[in-house]
């Protein structure tokens, strides 16, 4: 088969169903064979770089010098402390998930009602944070949160306190980091199916007398609950494989699975015993994904929305149920929410503007620290800094190592990025227009990367690149991070075609439009700004990596995290506050150059209307 | 060889620092050169000022007098370390291990042994007293001690003992001590047992459950476990505790930074570190001409200017002025008040085959989540 042919089938893979269907009739044997070539790169890239590494792994945790032996789960089955761990692991990442929903649904709310020039904006915002290292975002939580930072200050001058309180190395400070790292994993996807939603549909119910509360719960919440489970999955599952934060933000006593794993690999090397906590971790993840498996289903479901056309007939998903469960909840509140929404009138609106601002300044809060430290004076990190000088950037621009590792970084997550974005999209096509059995199981293969913690994922891939000159290659990098960054592309492009509306595509079809041209000029440029957020997300996965780093680097292959990590473990000095002040920078440059863009094409559209 | 080790230093056998009077007496001798060599040597760099120290005393003289390239390496954990090697393809030719870790390495056959064709046989004579071995070459002797913020406490009325660490009526504020998971590199288990009134020559063998009801005690006063050197003191200079254990190279670099670190050698616990080359190491001979240029006691004098971290070649103290070596932990002042961490303990086999090493992080953990 040509390559021009195999662009054809992917082309009408990716079309709308009904030339699908027609097509279909030709053949049946070859609509079956679409989602198979579909996913054909993705499957292939986590064959080799996820699946085989991973389980010559689990091969490994059976293994005790040279032979056959449960000896790692023996000893794990006789280890208390291992259960306290993982218990401990799996409550602090669904708490961690409940908080980031309560208050991103109000932020992501709040923004798919502003003017699409604001939305942007305050989704640049919330995306700051995220397009910035882990490192310094968890150094600078220790900075303002400390008993002498910037906030305990206040509190003390405002009298409200007599003591400084101690919010940074406990539980607190873990989830006041945690949720601020995890916050925009939360806001994106809720984001993405608030925004599609028609406000229209939330007038008709209020013409029809439902109170707006009352609206919320039986059309806006029902149809945001795509991106609520995914922004729940996402945020609960990278909990769970959470490193950094903890370790740096944490008690004494906050130690987590992770922790575990890391410490077996990284410390003591004992391989083995790493691989059976990990395998047994991947065990606990996969029977999670048993018990919530209808919302995973749901999830997979593209089935009409509400805002789509349907006789309520095809609605045969869970969503009939949670629609009547809402009913039934919401009936005999019916009066009670009339009350409380006459009540709440005058302060709803004040009230969730308040929230979303909060919950964007907890997301920005990190470089009120953050800029001043740069332009520090002195030579350790101290905060307020005691006086200001440009020392920090004169010396990072002097450094060709931080250069190096800058370029690389940008090279290497650039490139994944697109690889990602190339295998992902394809895949997302496949698992949300085609029914073909085993669309569960390849679904949660794709999204798996983000549960294995990274620390298993880049020992077993250190394994299978020994003795090859794969090892501290550029090319490693580029592999790693295209695994890691995938399940990201794949979940951000699912939640986007989910939202899609396709009788835009049916409209293009009946009009004459070949699938190509449907592709292109209807389906691709509606789905250009999922197509970005999904390549974002790839990006900073890979960009922000410290554990494969800490494996697959080399003399010529050190990504920039790994300098910082150097520099926080072995001299912390506001250097990286000078890379995080330059990236944001760099953001407003963007940021600002999109709003003119964007202003230069909407004036030619309304010129082109006059 | 640890045992040995330990015994000298135990009997308080002359130690580096008295040879610094000695000087005039050594002219020194002239050195072999060692052979011009080609292509490149992956070394362990260290980072921050110890990186920095080791770039000028070593790196860049090594270039220059070789045409050897030094490429150095970040850090990187000692599993990870492990790792490569199993992998056979090491991320060092040349690294550094903590003398509690190097028997490990020895043991599990990761380690080449070293050829000291290229060394001076008086710098090889000279390491005093921590000889080198079939697999190590020391590399620099320091202290684990107690730091303190002198903001809080006054030189007079400072804390003075691991006891005194423990005290937090008399000694306000809170603490931080090394994480157990790093076992003997942090010397909180025996640091724990000082406190509870243990003599430093009955430590060993440390009693698991004396230090851990130690640890307890301490434990609501500990703001978190530092992992790595440079914490300890960036805890102190954030205010976030007023005492602690650390590094003193760590602590003397931040002080010489303008931080105010106070500081007792009393109680303080002698450690070193080994150079290593990685068994199946790409540029083993040019790791073995590196190892012997940075054994060269001139070489180590001038890393001494940089970081007080003390020559293993005792006729290093030839060419240290005296006033920077009365700095170092191995000074006769200094010495005197520690104690030498026993590496041979950590690596004795106790229950079920591991090293105390081993045994001592799975009991941490234990300790952690509250199953112990």
């Amino acid at each position: 088969m040509g390559a021009m042919a195999l662009w054809r089938t992917v082309v009408v893979a990716m079309s709308p169903p009904s030339v699908t269907m027609s097509r279909a009739r030709n053949g049946v044997a070859r609509t079956r064979f679409i989602p198979v070539l579909l996913l054909l790169p993705i499957v292939t890239l986590f064959a080799i770089g996820y699946v085989l590494p991973l389980s010559q792994l689990v091969l490994k945790s059976l293994q005790s010098e040279g032979s056959w032996s449960l000896k790692s789960y023996v000893e794990i089955a006789h280890s208390v402390s291992f259960f306290w761990i993982v218990l401990r692991t799996l409550t602090l990442a669904a708490t961690v998930t409940v908080i980031c929903l309560l208050i991103a649904y109000p932020l992501a709310y709040t923004i798919s009602r502003c003017s699409p020039r604001v939305a942007s904006l305050l989704l640049l915002v919330v995306t700051l944070p995220y397009l910035t290292s882990i490192l310094i975002r968890t150094y600078a939580w220790i900075v303002l949160l400390g008993p002498s930072g910037p906030i305990n200050k206040m509190f003390l001058q405002l009298g409200l306190i007599s003591e400084p309180l101690q919010m940074v190395f406990n539980a607190v400070g873990v989830y006041i980091g945690m949720v601020q790292v995890q916050l925009p994993l939360m806001v994106f996807p809720l984001y993405a199916v608030l925004a599609r939603l028609n406000p229209s549909l939330t007038k008709a119910a209020q013409s029809l007398g439902s109170p707006p509360t009352d609206a919320f719960l039986r059309v806006t919440l029902p149809a945001s609950m795509p991106g609520l489970v995914s922004g729940c999955t996402l945020v609960f599952l990278s909990c769970l494989g959470f490193y950094i934060t903890p370790e740096l933000l944490g008690g004494p006593d906050d130690y987590l699975i992770a922790q575990g794993i890391s410490l077996r690999v990284l410390i003591l090397g004992h391989f083995n015993d790493a691989a059976a906590q990990s395998s047994l971790l991947l065990l606990a993840v996969v029977v999670i994904f048993l018990v919530f498996r209808r919302r995973i289903a749901e999830e997979l479901d593209d089935r009409p929305r509400f805002d789509a056309v349907a006789p309520s007939g095809r609605n045969s998903s869970g969503l009939v149920a949670s629609r009547r469960f809402m009913e039934r909840m919401s009936l005999p509140l019916h009066g009670v929410l009339l009350h409380l929404h006459e009540a709440l009138t005058p302060v709803r609106r004040p009230l969730l503007h308040a929230f979303a601002g909060l919950a964007l300044l907890l997301l920005i809060l990190p470089f009120a620290a953050v800029i001043p430290l740069a332009f520090s004076d002195a030579p350790y990190l101290t905060f307020p800094p005691p006086s200001y000088s440009l020392r920090w950037f004169t010396r990072l621009f002097s450094n060709t190592q931080w250069l190096d590792a800058l370029s690389f970084s940008l090279r290497w997550a650039g490139l994944s990025a697109l690889l990602s974005v190339a295998v992902g999209v394809p895949a997302a096509f496949a698992l949300v227009r085609h029914r073909f059995s085993g669309r569960l199981p390849v679904y949660l293969l794709l999204i798996s990367p983000m549960i294995v913690p990274h620390v298993v994922m880049a020992v077993s891939l250190f394994f299978a690149f020994a003795g090859t000159s794969l090892i501290g290659s550029p090319i490693a990098f580029a592999l790693s991070y295209a695994i890691i960054g995938a399940p990201y592309t794949v979940v951000v492009m699912i939640a986007g075609l989910k939202r899609f509306d396709r009788t835009l595509e049916r409209a293009a079809s009946s009009l004459g439009a070949t699938p190509l041209t449907a592709l292109r000029t209807v389906t691709l440029p509606l789905l250009l700004p999922t197509l970005a957020s999904a390549a974002i997300f790839a990006f900073i996965v890979g960009f922000d990596d410290v554990v494969f780093g800490l494996f697959l680097s080399g003399p010529s292959a050190t990504p920039l995290p790994m300098r910082m990590w150097d520099n926080i473990r072995l001299e912390i000095s506001p250097q990286i506050a000078v890379i995080a002040v330059m990236f944001l920078a760099v953001l407003v440059v963007l940021g600002l150059l999109r709003l003119f863009v964007g202003a230069v094409i909407e004036g030619r559209r309304s010129r082109a209307r006059i | 060889m640890v045992d040995i080790v330990r015994r000298r230093l135990l009997q308080g056998t002359a130690l580096a620092g008295g040879f610094a009077a000695t000087r005039s007496l050594f002219p020194a001798p002239a050195i072999a050169q060692i052979p011009k060599g080609t292509g490149e040597v992956v070394v362990y760099d260290g980072g921050g000022s110890w990186g920095e120290a080791k770039r000028i005393a070593y790196f860049e003289p090594f270039e220059r007098e070789t045409g050897i390239k030094v490429i150095a390496q970040p850090r990187t954990d000692t599993g990870a370390v492990r790792a490569s090697v199993l992998a056979g393809a090491p991320r060092y030719d040349v690294t550094i291990l903590p003398g509690g870790k190097a028997p490990t390495f020895e043991r599990d056959n990761l380690l080449a042994p070293i050829d000291y064709g290229y060394f001076n046989r008086s710098d090889l004579d000279a390491f005093s007293p921590i000889k080198v071995g079939k697999f190590t070459v020391p590399a620099i002797v320091y202290s684990l001690f107690i730091a303190y913020d002198s903001s809080k406490f006054s030189t007079s009325n400072a804390p003075n003992s691991w006891a005194d660490l423990w005290d937090v009526q008399k000694f306000a504020g809170r603490r931080s001590l090394m994480a157990g998971t790093w076992a003997s590199d942090g010397g909180t288990f025996e640091a724990a047992l000082l406190a509870d009134g243990v003599e430093p020559s009955k430590l060993y063998p440390l009693d698991w459950d004396r230090a851990f009801k130690s640890l307890a005690r301490l434990k609501p006063n500990i703001v978190k476990w530092w992992n790595t050197g440079a914490e300890a003191p960036q805890l102190i200079i954030d205010k976030l505790i007023t005492a602690s254990s650390a590094w003193n190279g760590r602590v003397s670099a931040a002080n010489e930074q303008g931080a105010k670190i106070g500081y007792t050698w009393n109680q303080g616990m002698l450690q070193y570190d080994c150079w290593v080359v990685l068994k199946g190491a790409k540029n083993v001979d040019n790791a073995f001409k590196f190892l012997a240029f940075s054994a060269r006691a001139e070489n180590q004098a001038k890393f001494v200017q940089h970081i007080l971290y003390a020559p293993p070649n005792s006729r290093a103290f030839e060419f240290v002025p005296p006033e920077r070596a009365k700095l170092l932990p191995t000074s006769p002042e200094a010495r005197k008040l520690q104690f030498v961490q026993n590496y041979e303990f950590w690596n004795e086999s106790g229950a079920g085959g591991r090293a105390n090493n081993e045994i001592a992080v799975a009991q941490w953990e234990r300790w952690l989540s509250g199953a112990r």
